[in-house]
C-alpha cells in the first residue's frame, strides 16, 4: 500500500471521528488543525497545533507561540511574515501575501482567487485584486511623492516594468516548483502523522513543516507578482517533475526516503533560482531570487546533515538540475 | 559567546573540552566523497574562469554591450544606485516597480546620461574585489582556528569543516579575482578592511569552539548577504551567475555554523557528528538553520568597502 492509500485509509478513519461542526475540509493538509478532531494522539498532535497556529494567526512563521487551534473562518486569510519592514523598503524580508492559507492542486481553490491578493504588515490590504487591478479609491495619496500620489507598493497593472513583462514566464516556473514542494511536504506530514515513515524524529517534524512555509511564503509572493501583472496566481504543481515526484513518493516508507525525495526538491529548487538570476532582466525579480536561493540550499544543507552526508558538498551551486518552462 | 556549559554527563576531554562520537571510517568516507565533488567543482570552475576570460577580453577588444533598452537601463540603474546609497534590502518583487516611479524617471534619466557606458563594468569590478577580501578574511579566520587547541585537539567534525571551508574560500577568492581581471579590472590581495580589525580583536577571545563558531557565523552571514545583495546590482550575467552561486555555498556554511552552534547551546555536542542519530536531534534542529524564509541583506558589505584603491 503507498503512502497515499495509507494515508487516503487513515483520512476516512479520523473523518469519521470527526466532532460535529467541525470543518469539512479538516483533512485537507491546509485545514491540518483537523488533525486535532482525528483522535491521532501523537507527537504529530505538536505538528498540528503549529500549523493550526499559523493558520489561525496568520503568520507563515512555524514557531509562532499562538495554540488557538479551533476551527476558523477561511475567508480572506491573511499571512504575514516577518515584514514589519519591508513595506519601507528598509528591512530584508519582503511583505508575504496569501489569498490563502492552503495550496491545492485544484483551481480555484487556492485563496488568491477569493480576489484578496496581499496585505501589508498589520492586515492593510494592497487592495490589488484578481484580475491585477488596483482599488485606486483605497490607495492613499501622499503628498511629494515623485509619480503624483502613487503608492510604489501598489502599482497598477498599467505600471508594471517591460522587465517584469519578460520575467513571467520564470516567474511562473518558479511559482509552480513552490506548489510542487508545499504539496509534498505536506503529503509528507500528513504520511508521518498517520505513521506511515515510521517513527519521525521531533527535529524532522520541525524541519517539514519550517521549510513548508518557506516554500508557501515563496509561493506567496510569486504569486502576488502574478496577479498585479493581471496574470493568475498558479495552484498547479510543475507539470514536469509531477509525475516524477509522485513516483518517488509512491516509493516513500520511512524518514531516510521522505528526506532524499526532499532533497532532490531543494536542489532542483535551488538549481532553477540560480539559473534563472542571470537571465531574469528586472533587477527586484533578480533580487527576490537571490533571496530565495540560499535558503533552499540552506534545506538541502539539513537535509544531507539528517541523511548522514557532508552538508557543504560543492565548491559552487550549480545548475545541473535547474527546470525550464514546459 | 563563551562556550556553551555542558550538562552532567556530556563528554569531555581531559581538558574539559567537549567531545563528540565520531565514526571515523564513515567520516572518512564522507571527506572522499567531498573531495571529489569539490573536484568536480574546480573542473567546472576552472572551464568558468577560462571563458570569464575570454569575455573579458571580448569586451577590452569590442567594448560594452549597450544593447540593452533604454528603460530597462533606467530601471536597473536608479534601483541599483538607490539601493547602494539607501544600503536597504528589497526582495519584495512588487518593489521593482519603484525604480521606475518612485525615484523618478527623469531623475534616473539624468543620471544614466550623465554616467559613462563603463559605469556599471566598473561597479562590477569593485563588488568582485570587495567580495574577495570578505573571502581572504574568511579564509585568514578559518586559518586562525584551526591552530587554536580545542579545534586541533576537538571534535574533527569541526575541524574538517574548517578546513574544507577555508579550501572552498580560497576558492571563491580565486574564482572572484579571475572574474574581476576578466572584466579589466585588478586583483585583490587584502582581506576586508573593515571586518579585519574586529576579527583581529575577537581571535584573543576565543575560548571554545561556541566562539569560533559564532565568530564564522557572523563572517558567513556578511559574505551571505553581501552576494545576496549584489545579484541585483552587477550588470554582467556571467558575474552575477558566479556571485550567486558562492551566496548558496556560503549560505550552507552558515547553515551548518549554526547547527552546531544549536547543538553545542543544546548541550548536545556529541550529536555534531556524520552520521549524526536525527532521533536524538533537538526539535529546534529542524528549523534553527535557516530562521528566515528569505535571506536578508541587512549586513551586505557595500561595493567599495573591499574595493582596491
Amino acid at each position: 500500500m503507498s503512502i497515499d492509500e495509507h494515508v487516503h485509509d487513515q483520512q476516512g478513519a479520523s473523518s469519521e471521528a470527526r466532532p460535529a461542526g467541525a470543518p469539512a475540509t479538516d483533512l485537507r493538509v491546509g485545514g491540518r488543525r483537523g488533525l486535532l478532531f482525528g483522535g491521532v494522539a501523537t507527537a504529530f498532535a505538536a505538528i498540528a497545533t503549529a500549523c493550526s497556529s499559523d493558520e489561525d494567526t496568520g503568520s507563515s512563521t512555524p514557531s509562532s507561540e499562538s495554540t488557538q487551534s479551533g476551527p476558523v473562518s477561511t475567508s480572506s486569510p491573511v499571512t504575514t511574515r516577518d515584514s514589519s519592514t519591508a513595506a519601507t523598503g528598509g528591512g530584508t524580508t519582503p511583505a508575504t501575501t496569501a489569498g490563502g492559507s492552503d495550496t491545492t492542486t485544484a483551481e480555484g481553490d487556492d485563496g488568491a482567487d477569493d480576489g484578496t491578493a496581499s496585505s501589508e504588515p498589520g492586515g492593510e490590504e494592497d487592495g490589488a485584486t484578481s484580475d491585477g487591478k488596483n482599488q485606486e479609491a483605497d490607495v492613499p495619496v501622499r503628498e511629494g511623492d515623485a509619480d503624483g500620489g502613487r503608492d510604489p507598493n501598489n502599482p497598477t497593472q498599467e505600471e508594471l516594468s517591460d522587465e517584469l513583462a519578460q520575467d513571467l514566464a520564470t516567474i511562473q516556473l518558479a511559482a509552480g516548483l513552490e506548489v510542487l514542494a508545499v504539496n509534498t511536504y505536506r503529503r509528507t506530514s500528513l504520511a508521518a502523522v498517520f505513521g506511515a515513515l515510521g517513527a519521525v524524529p521531533p527535529a524532522v517534524a520541525e524541519f517539514v513543516i519550517t521549510v513548508m512555509g518557506h516554500h508557501r511564503a515563496a509561493l506567496d509572493e510569486l504569486n502576488r507578482t502574478l496577479l498585479l501583472a493581471g496574470h493568475p496566481a498558479v495552484t498547479t504543481p510543475n507539470a514536469e517533475l509531477q509525475p516524477v515526484v509522485d513516483a518517488a513518493f509512491a516509493a516513500v516508507n520511512d524518514v531516510p526516503g521522505a528526506a532524499r525525495l526532499a532533497l532532490m526538491l531543494e536542489e532542483i529548487a535551488a538549481a532553477t533560482y540560480l539559473a534563472a538570476i542571470p537571465k531574469i532582466k528586472s533587477p527586484e525579480a533578480v533580487a527576490f531570487a537571490a533571496s530565495v536561493y540560499p535558503i533552499d540550499m540552506q534545506h538541502a544543507s539539513v537535509l544531507r546533515f539528517v541523511l548522514g552526508k557532508y552538508p557543504v558538498p560543492k565548491v559552487f551551486g550549480t545548475v545541473e538540475n535547474a527546470a525550464s518552462p514546459v | 559567546m563563551t562556550a556553551s556549559p555542558q550538562p552532567e554527563g556530556s563528554p569531555h576531554n581531559d581538558e574539559g573540552t567537549p567531545t563528540m562520537r565520531i565514526d571515523e571510517r564513515a567520516l572518512r568516507e564522507l571527506l572522499t566523497e567531498s573531495r571529489d565533488l569539490h573536484l568536480d567543482s574546480m573542473r567546472s570552475a576552472a572551464a568558468s574562469v577560462e571563458e570569464f576570460e575570454a569575455i573579458g577580453e571580448t569586451r577590452r577588444r569590442d567594448g560594452i554591450d549597450v544593447s540593452a533598452t533604454a528603460l530597462s537601463r533606467v530601471a536597473r540603474y536608479d534601483t541599483s544606485r538607490r539601493d547602494v546609497l539607501a544600503g536597504g534590502g528589497a526582495t519584495s518583487i512588487a518593489w521593482m516597480i519603484r525604480g521606475l516611479f518612485a525615484g523618478g524617471v527623469g531623475t534616473a534619466l539624468s543620471a544614466l546620461l550623465s554616467s559613462p557606458a563603463h559605469a556599471d563594468e566598473a561597479l562590477d569590478v569593485q563588488i568582485l574585489q570587495t567580495a574577495v577580501s570578505l573571502e581572504l578574511l574568511a579564509i585568514a579566520t578559518y586559518g586562525a582556528a584551526l591552530e587554536l587547541p580545542f579545534i586541533v585537539n576537538g571534535n574533527s567534525v569541526v575541524r574538517a569543516f574548517a578546513e574544507t571551508t577555508m579550501m572552498q574560500h580560497s576558492e571563491h577568492a580565486a574564482a572572484f579575482n579571475a572574474q574581476a581581471k576578466a572584466l579589466g579590472g585588478e586583483e585583490q590581495t587584502n582581506p576586508n578592511p573593515k571586518y579585519t580589525p574586529i576579527v583581529e580583536g575577537a581571535k584573543s577571545k576565543l575560548l571554545g569552539p561556541g566562539d569560533v563558531v559564532m565568530l564564522a557565523i557572523t563572517l558567513e552571514t556578511v559574505a551571505t548577504q553581501t552576494y545576496v545583495k549584489n545579484a541585483s546590482l552587477l550588470t554582467d550575467s556571467p558575474t552575477k551567475l558566479l556571485m550567486a552561486s558562492v551566496s548558496g555555498v556560503e549560505a550552507q556554511h552558515l547553515a551548518t555554523l549554526r547547527a552546531v552552534a544549536g547543538l553545542l547551546l543544546y548541550g548536545k555536542p556529541e550529536l555534531i557528528a556524520l552520521p549524526t542519530d536525527p532521533a536524538q536531534l533537538p526539535a529546534a534542529a529542524g528549523s534553527g538553520s535557516f530562521p528566515r524564509p528569505f535571506e536578508g541583506t541587512a549586513m551586505a558589505s557595500p561595493p567599495e568597502e573591499g574595493a582596491v584603491q
